[in-house]
């Protein structure tokens, strides 16, 4: 079998040997569709966009398929979803899930203002809670609700990065979306104790920071323990010098705001830290992002009853999380370090600034192999093409 | 000893004001050793060997000469790093 096949298509070749399956067969540059090699099978639609064809196709087709020079990838053509929250295909994390990984089993801590437990896209997954603002463990403002959403959400319509992951809800945060540093070390030391491998802190401090505040040496105290840190760099950008805590803690992974089209968003905060050190480490996107909305809440520009869409660094942080998570299922042994390493080598240069951008925007199968991503390619710059290329992957032909 | 200048300057303007403080300490410190200085303990924090206190300005002052105290900052407050956008996002 060879690797043009993705992983989960593969699995399925095994386990229906005769059946026709429907595939996307991708060409390389330069072959013409109406000449492409089908091994027989009928084509039902070509796909000009991706210079691909559509068709179904019997295991032994496909593997005749693979088997020829001018094919590159052979897909699965799956059910379509309508991810109107494009981010987490954008980033890549289809393809991990397609080799087998969902976050299962892995423990995620969400410090943030409690999460809504009749949500359905958590169902089954939530396995524990404390308050430390005072308030309830509930959700009443929707902001832990949005960024658990994205981390770990499991819905049909919009799926987070780590959709098996197992969720701690920490509220560090009162009904007003704020807190106190005291609330977050203390939300921190319970995840601690219930052996959470990774947290995410989509909160912080104004103030500039270098590091050795309290908060952030709380974080690197975790890191040091083999938590991995997901923190926000903050929404004081443009301006340089912002990172605040505990963006500017030394073990945590820094996490910016970028858009699908490959800029940084203007209120991003900027390195470097107050002693020097470049931040973010990664970018990740925060624009307008569709995920989970508590009930009886309003924040951002609700979708329907159960999704909203919000922007900042709140929500490019738990696209990390849920990556971490990923990585913690597919290779339970990283250390905290070498996840960061792995998110570094696994950037996509944007051509910006170091202190904008870090090493670039996190690219989650890059990151999973192990290896470089590539620079960041031009995107269209038409509003709205990204999601329309997106939807021809997973669109089904008309019947 | 870790004070930030701006804090050190507003309890020595303001002695008899309360600050809520985060208090970290050397293997010498302790609870009772805070307590013994007339500063209440309101939580610990395990993770940085330290501990939230509430105290007035002199009784700050007294603590950030004390040798087995190795940092003091204001607990700050922190907030939800969200931007404020009620524009739908485009279909």
């Amino acid at each position: 079998m060879t690797d043009k096949i993705t992983p989960s298509l593969a699995v399925k070749l095994d386990a229906v040997p005769q059946e026709p399956l429907p595939v996307i067969v991708r060409y390389r540059p330069g072959v013409a569709l109406a000449q492409a090699l089908t091994a027989g099978a009928a084509p039902e639609r070509r796909l000009g966009l991706l210079n691909a064809t559509a068709l179904r196709a019997t295991p032994a087709q496909i593997q005749a398929l693979s088997a020829a020079d001018m094919v590159e990838r052979i897909w699965e053509d799956l059910p379509v979803r309508a991810f109107l929250d494009t981010s987490v295909p954008y980033i890549g994390a289809p393809f991990v899930w397609e080799s087998g990984f969902t976050g299962q089993g892995v423990k995620v801590a969400i410090l943030d203002t409690g999460l809504d437990p009749t949500h359905p896209d958590f169902q089954g997954r939530i396995v524990n809670g404390a308050d430390f603002s005072g308030t309830g463990a509930r959700d009443r403002n929707g902001h832990g609700t949005h960024v658990a959403g994205i981390a770990a959400g499991a819905g049909a319509t919009y799926r987070g990065v780590a959709p098996g992951a197992s969720i701690y809800v920490v509220k560090v945060l009162g009904d007003d979306g704020g807190g106190m540093t005291s609330q977050v070390i203390a939300g921190l030391e319970w995840a601690l104790e219930q052996g959470v491998q990774v947290a995410n802190l989509s909160l912080g401090s104004s103030q500039a920071s270098d590091g050795t505040d309290a908060l952030s040496a709380a974080c690197d105290e975790m890191a040091r323990r083999g938590v991995v840190i997901c923190a926000a760099a903050g929404n004081d950008g443009p301006g340089s010098r912002t990172i605040g805590s505990p963006g500017a803690a030394r073990g945590v992974i820094t996490v910016g705001a970028s858009t699908e089209s490959g800029s940084i968003v203007s209120f991003s905060s900027r390195g470097p830290t107050l002693d020097g050190r470049v931040k973010p480490d990664i970018v990740l996107p925060g624009d307008k992002i569709v995920s989970c909305r508590a009930a009886n809440t309003s924040l951002g520009a609700p979708v329907d009853a159960l999704y909203t869409a919000l922007s900042g660094t709140s929500m490019a942080t738990p696209h990390a999380t849920g990556a971490v998570a990923l990585l913690l299922q597919a290779f339970p042994g990283l250390t905290p370090a070498q996840v960061r390493e792995r998110f570094i080598l696994g950037a996509r240069d944007l051509g910006l600034e170091p202190n904008t951008q870090g090493a670039g925007r996190l690219d989650v199968e890059a990151a999973y192999k192990g290896e470089q991503a590539p620079p960041e390619p031009p995107q269209p710059t038409k509003p709205g093409c990204l999601p329309a290329l997106l939807a021809l992957l997973s669109m089904r032909p008309a019947p | 000893m870790d004070v930030k200048a701006d804090l050190k300057r507003a309890w020595q303007q303001n002695p008899a004001q309360t600050f809520q403080l985060i208090v970290r300490l050397s293997e010498e410190g302790s609870a009772d050793a805070l307590k013994a200085q007339g500063c209440p303990v309101l939580r610990r924090c395990k993770l940085i060997n330290g501990y939230v206190i509430q105290c007035t300005g002199q009784q700050a002052a007294a603590l950030a000469e004390a040798p087995w105290v190795t940092a003091i900052e204001l607990d700050m407050p922190v907030q939800a790093w969200l931007c404020p956008d009620k524009t739908a996002p485009e279909p």
